[in-house]
């Protein structure tokens, strides 16, 4: 199948996907008798009939749900992701303001996922069925099945509280003037703004909560990385770089390596999701601004839009990862075919 | 009443300034706002001169996760935006003594007011030397414009117009003159709220605000309030960055003089360890909302100050009078029972540490008419003896819902104060059954009249006993209707107190009111909680009211 | 795929059944990753069997003169903000989690195998259907979904027991779906249903049986994903409502209290010891089944 016939299939099925999640959601929510409105108004306000039927009116509730669901949709092929009833902003403006400190979180995570991830694979393939092998398979294994919530308050607890390395949570000291928002980034828009102690600060606040996120994919990166390179290493043009007499380094780094690199750049794709899921549970414990804790804190409230826009910017994400990865891997490999 | 409530704010202002005396006696205290900072745990900080008069003064307000849904005064009416709005935008009147006191009012922006005898006609003179942070004057108009823009919006607080105000009229750009719906004599009190916030009506206009009819539609403004300010007060928003912080600037041209921060930093901390260690280490001047733990924690350090004040919420015990609910409940004895059994003692002092102080009936104490003297003392034997009457000496079991691991009033875990009352009612006879619910369905079915005994909280929506009265005194009235309470006379007595403008007369009619409440046993007054808020000894007047939380006018360093 | 390969195996003769049963077994008890998981599984399923003999206090009993204790010699994991014991609490909170996870991985792999079932059955629009809804659930990251539907249901452990389900189901309905087309298109079962057997009978008969153990690594892996799913639920508020023992809420009631470090440390470590139960468990039975999987490990 063509590239361009394999983008237009996944568009195709993945449109009627999102939009029967947002149906269920609205479907769901509306079956719950739980008022919205009470959320936000006061009990004096909730008396008052001609207040609570502007609220009715301002949110749309006033009318039938059939009606409120099409305006949704509406809206959303617009790309208008609605409103929050407890921000009162829209939901896009909310998710551009939230979004970067997440991005900042998920790349920092990722890098650091990377960076400990592919040596400690490479090592287990390596020296295959030893100590080190097991070591990692096991350390894999238990960042994997981590609460990553509860190595987020074990981490603040050990990092911050006790021995008084880290940051507490935020991204920044409270004192500190962040630097002029260019990216939403801290740390590039403070390197933007020849900021050194902003930049130092924001790296210093990011590591902790970025290392608790890093763990998962930095298990999934190990556990893939090391069984593509023990598949590399038994091929026949590593056994005879072996015959050659490479010296091993030169065959792991040179040759190996960069045959397993795609296994690992799926690897990657593959942690994303639950690098997300992830980022939901890591930005409540380190109270860190990012869509995450937007959306956990939007479902306490039973604020419908917010909680469906961030599932949608989340499943696009994915699917736009996951389809990225895919076309890189028939891209780089012409043997793979498009399906 | 008042002079035991004001006794308690003043111990913790005396102990207060002695600290800060301490701490201002060290020769050599770091420059202000380069807070001591733990070297290995921050970027190192740029080298400062030690006498840096250039580097700007800050102040950092550590708050508990806010529930701040916008920074307009006429729209917020949420727990976190009044301190805000108190720096930020001024009302016609003001509570004295700093705020320090809280049972009478009098006039910050208006120079003087006169109150028709029937309370139905409020009138004001404003002070002519009042200029907004813009430069323009504040007048009449500005008031005018600020009170109906506040009704219009039919947001959360219109009510607060709505429901009272017939007109308003400026005959001249120095007079206001209010005419109610009808006679009501905690009007005055209402107008201390933020939401009456007098703004400047050219700027707000200008940035597509209205005080027509159909403002709910048109008004365009808040986006822009969310954001800046139009007030007189000594500070203008600067910048709110969702979720994370308000900053607000000093505003140069204060009427009153301007104030002393350059800058002051409102910053959510939700978590409240972190929040402690964050004033500990000096990234923080002020902590609010640390719990009980924390603060016995921070007792020692004397780098530190404890700010003590009483909120006005309150923790109630609600019984049902519906005999399709409870037949027990039903008969009064039995009510009575149940008050006289309860360890108010041992609520307040031994699971409270004392951080709060006894609520007789339905009115928090320090408002008018209310008397700590009301409050029932435990009589276990009256108590079986009231139970024996009635038919129940062997007791009978009673089933209490309430919303689990909840903290009532902000102090208390819903669950422990219910383990007690269980305890207590026990020695009696009667059995509590006890069923936690989550929070939402509690307060659903709460609401709906459904529930045989429960726990709740009650929140001031000003500072008058008319915000609490009528509520739980008049038959079918939001509170009375959850446990179907009639009593016609205390109804009577509710309503007609705030028609009258006679003080005194109103004192004892609330008094009557409480009275009636206390023998009828449906509300039962448990706790009202003391507000502890920490502080860097080295703030002067950090004084608590329970209107603005903390008035940062009055803040020095 | 190993169920292919291990197919023809399943309608042999009983005797050589038992044999290869019994050969299966001692492999897997030379297994390690069966061993360690197996133990720490049967011992959170005994805990959770027999946590009123062996917790020392009720999880619910409170002394409120008996809060926020470290852990001592009366408290073995010291007490919570309401005098609780948390050993107590956290050994009956495996009477939380495990039937929760029992229930989510039944309820999902009972709707996965019907549904599953169904499309690679009827084909044609029907399969389209219900392998697009499929296909929807996993476009999202599990935990996502999850907060969203329980979001949308209302708090609640039943409800997040519901949503997790919801979001786990399609594995199992790809997983049985394509079996059922494997099979279909094998000689024996169309000449069984000449013979006029029912395709009922054939799912039955042949397909279940021979999924089984490949489901059972699923299910055990699934054990241990809805434990966690369960906790999480819990910690943002979203599942269990108190004053239930759930692992999770314990985590979330000792997040604003560092200086008492063990209300959240010892029920964190409940979840993380029992989710790695079920995933060396579930590892180790792949391992066993499919020898080529193991170097994946």
């Amino acid at each position: 199948m063509s590239l361009l016939a394999y983008l237009i299939r996944r568009v195709f099925i993945t449109v009627p996907l999102l939009l029967l999640v947002t149906l269920l959601g609205f479907v769901i929510t509306y079956l719950i008798p739980a008022d919205p409105l009470a959320m936000v108004l006061s009990e004096r306000a909730m008396a008052n009939p001609q207040i609570v039927q502007a609220y009715r009116e301002r949110w749309g509730l006033d009318k039938p749900p059939h009606e409120r669901y099409l305006t949704y949709v509406g809206n959303l092929i617009r790309g208008d992701l609605g409103e929050s009833i407890v921000t009162q902003q829209s939901v896009s403006a909310d998710i551009a303001r939230y979004f970067p400190a997440t991005v900042e979180l998920a790349i920092a995570a990722t890098l650091i996922a990377v960076a400990l991830g592919v040596p400690l694979g490479v090592i287990a393939a390596v020296k295959r069925e030893t100590l080190a092998d097991h070591l990692a398979r096991v350390a894999s294994l238990i960042g994997v099945c981590v609460p990553v919530f509860w190595l987020g308050l074990l981490a603040l607890s050990l990092f911050y509280y006790r021995l008084q390395w880290m940051p507490g949570p935020g991204r920044m000291n409270p004192r500190m003037v962040p630097p002029p928002v260019v990216t939403g980034l801290l740390t590039v828009d403070s390197l933007l703004a020849g900021r050194g102690d902003a930049f130092a600060n924001a790296l210093h606040h990011l590591m902790l909560p970025a290392m608790v996120l890093g763990a998962y994919s930095m298990s999934l990166i190990t556990r893939i990385v090391r069984s593509a390179m023990i598949e590399v290493l038994q091929q026949d043009y590593i056994r005879t770089a072996r015959a050659k007499g490479l010296i091993e380094r030169v065959v792991v780094m040179r040759h190996a390596l960069r045959n397993a690199a795609l296994p690992a750049v799926t690897a990657i794709g593959l942690a994303f999701g639950n690098l997300m899921a992830g980022a939901v549970m890591t930005e409540t414990v380190f109270a860190w601004p990012g869509i995450g804790r937007y959306a956990v804190e939007s479902a306490a409230k039973l604020d419908f839009a917010p909680i469906m826009g961030v599932t949608l910017l989340v499943a696009v994400i994915y699917i736009g990862i996951n389809f990225a990865v895919d076309v890189s891997y028939a891209l780089l490999n012409p043997r793979v075919r498009l399906s | 009443m008042k002079t035991t409530n004001r006794n308690t704010l003043f111990i913790g202002l005396t102990v207060a300034m002695g600290l800060t005396l301490a701490a201002c006696a060290q020769p050599t205290a770091p420059a202000p706002s380069a807070p001591a900072q733990p070297a290995a745990t921050e970027a190192p900080m740029p080298a400062m001169p030690t006498t840096a008069p250039a580097e700007a003064k800050v102040l950092v307000v550590g708050l508990p996760k806010a529930d701040t849904r916008t920074l307009d005064p006429h729209r917020q009416y949420e727990i976190t935006p009044p301190q805000i709005m108190r720096a930020v935008y001024e009302t016609l009147v003001t509570l004295p003594d700093k705020g320090a006191t809280i049972d009478r009012v009098e006039p910050l922006l208006a120079e003087s007011y006169t109150i028709s005898d029937d309370a139905l006609v409020y009138t004001f003179k404003l002070r002519s030397d009042v200029k907004f942070a813009s430069g323009n004057p504040m007048t009449a108009e500005d008031v005018v414009f600020s009170f109906k823009r506040m009704g219009a919006l039919q947001d959360n607080p219109s009510w607060l117009y709505s429901d009272h105000v017939a007109s308003i009229e400026a005959p001249d750009a120095s007079t206001v003159k209010i005419t109610l719906k009808e006679p009501n004599a905690a009007f005055l009190s209402m107008l201390v709220s933020p939401n009456f916030a007098v703004v400047d009506s050219k700027v707000v206009k200008g940035q597509g605000g209205t005080d027509a009819d159909d403002a709910k539609d048109a008004d365009k403004a808040t986006d822009w309030l969310d954001n800046n300010s139009a007030g007189t007060g000594p500070y203008m928003i600067k910048e709110w960055k969702r979720g994370e912080q308000v900053v607000i600037e000093r505003n140069p041209n204060y009427w009153r003089g301007a104030a002393p921060f350059d800058r002051i930093i409102f910053r959510e901390i939700p978590d409240d360890a972190a929040r402690q260690q964050a004033l500990e280490r000096g990234d923080i001047d002020i902590a609010v909302g640390l719990d009980v733990d924390a603060i016995k924690r921070l007792e020692g350090n004397s780098n530190l100050q404890v700010i003590t004040g009483n909120t006005l919420d309150m923790t109630y015990l609600a019984l049902t009078m519906n005999a399709e609910l409870s037949q027990p409940l039903a008969d009064k004895r039995v009510r009575q029972a149940i008050k006289l059994a309860i360890d108010y003692d041992g609520i307040i002092n031994g699971l409270l540490g004392g951080t709060a102080l006894h609520l007789p009936t339905i009115i928090p104490l320090g408002l008018l008419g209310t008397d700590p003297a009301l409050a029932p003392k435990r009589d276990v034997a009256q108590a079986k003896a009231l139970l024996k009457e009635a038919g129940y000496e062997n007791g009978f079991e009673l089933t209490m819902v309430y919303p689990g691991e909840r903290k009532m009033s902000n102090v208390i875990l819903a669950d422990t104060l219910v383990a007690k009352l269980q305890e207590d009612l026990a020695e009696v006879g009667i059995t509590l059954k006890v069923e936690p619910r989550d929070a939402s369905t509690w307060r659903a079915d709460y609401r709906a009249g459904k529930l045989t005994a429960t726990i709740a909280d009650w929140t001031p929506d000003f500072l008058d006993p008319h915000g609490w009265a009528p509520a739980f005194a008049v038959e079918g009235a939001s509170a009375a209707k959850r446990v179907y309470y009639v009593n016609k006379e205390a109804e009577k007595l509710a309503l007609a107190a705030a028609q009258i403008t006679d003080s005194a007369k109103r004192a004892e009619m609330y008094r009557k009111v409480q009275e009636i409440m206390l023998d009828d046993a449906a509300f039962i007054g448990l706790i009202q909680p003391k507000v502890q808020i920490v502080a860097s000894a080295k703030l002067k007047d950090v004084i608590y009211n329970p209107v603005y939380f903390l008035d940062y006018y009055f803040m020095s360093q | 795929m190993a169920v292919a390969s291990a197919y023809p195996a399943a309608p042999a003769l009983t005797t050589e059944r038992a044999a290869a049963l019994r050969r299966n077994l001692r492999r897997l008890l030379r297994n390690p990753s069966v061993m360690i998981g197996g133990v720490i599984v049967l011992f959170w399923l005994c805990v959770a069997l027999m946590a009123p003999l062996i917790a020392p206090y009720s999880p619910t009993a409170q002394r409120v003169t008996n809060r926020l204790k470290p852990p001592s010699a009366q408290h073995v994991f010291g007490t919570d903000e309401l005098g609780r014991d948390i050993l107590s609490r956290v050994l009956h909170g495996a009477r939380v989690s495990l039937p929760v996870a029992l229930a989510v991985v039944a309820m999902s792999g009972s709707v996965g195998v019907l549904l599953g079932a169904v499309a690679g059955d009827a084909g044609g629009l029907l399969d389209e259907i219900i392998m697009r809804v499929a296909d929807a659930v996993l476009a999202f990251p599990s935990l996502i979904l999850a907060i969203a539907i329980t979001a949308a249901l209302g708090p609640g452990l039943q409800n997040a027991a519901l949503a997790i389900a919801l979001v786990l189901w399609p594995e199992y309905a790809r997983l049985i779906r394509s079996q059922v087309i494997a099979l279909r298109e094998m000689e024996f079962v169309s000449a069984a249903t000449a013979l006029g057997a029912t395709r009922r009978r054939a799912l039955f008969k042949h397909i279940l049986p021979n999924a089984l153990p490949i489901m059972l690594v699923k299910a055990s892996l699934d054990m241990g994903n809805a434990i966690l799913l369960t906790a999480s639920l819990s910690f943002v508020g979203l599942g269990a409502v108190p004053p239930t023992p759930e692992w999770g809420a314990m985590v979330a009631a000792g997040r604003h209290k560092f200086f008492e470090w063990w209300l959240a440390a010892f029920p964190g470590l409940a979840i993380f010891s029992a989710v790695i139960g079920f995933n060396f468990l579930g590892d180790g039975l792949r391992d066993l089944l499919d020898p080529r999987m193991s170097r994946r490990g």
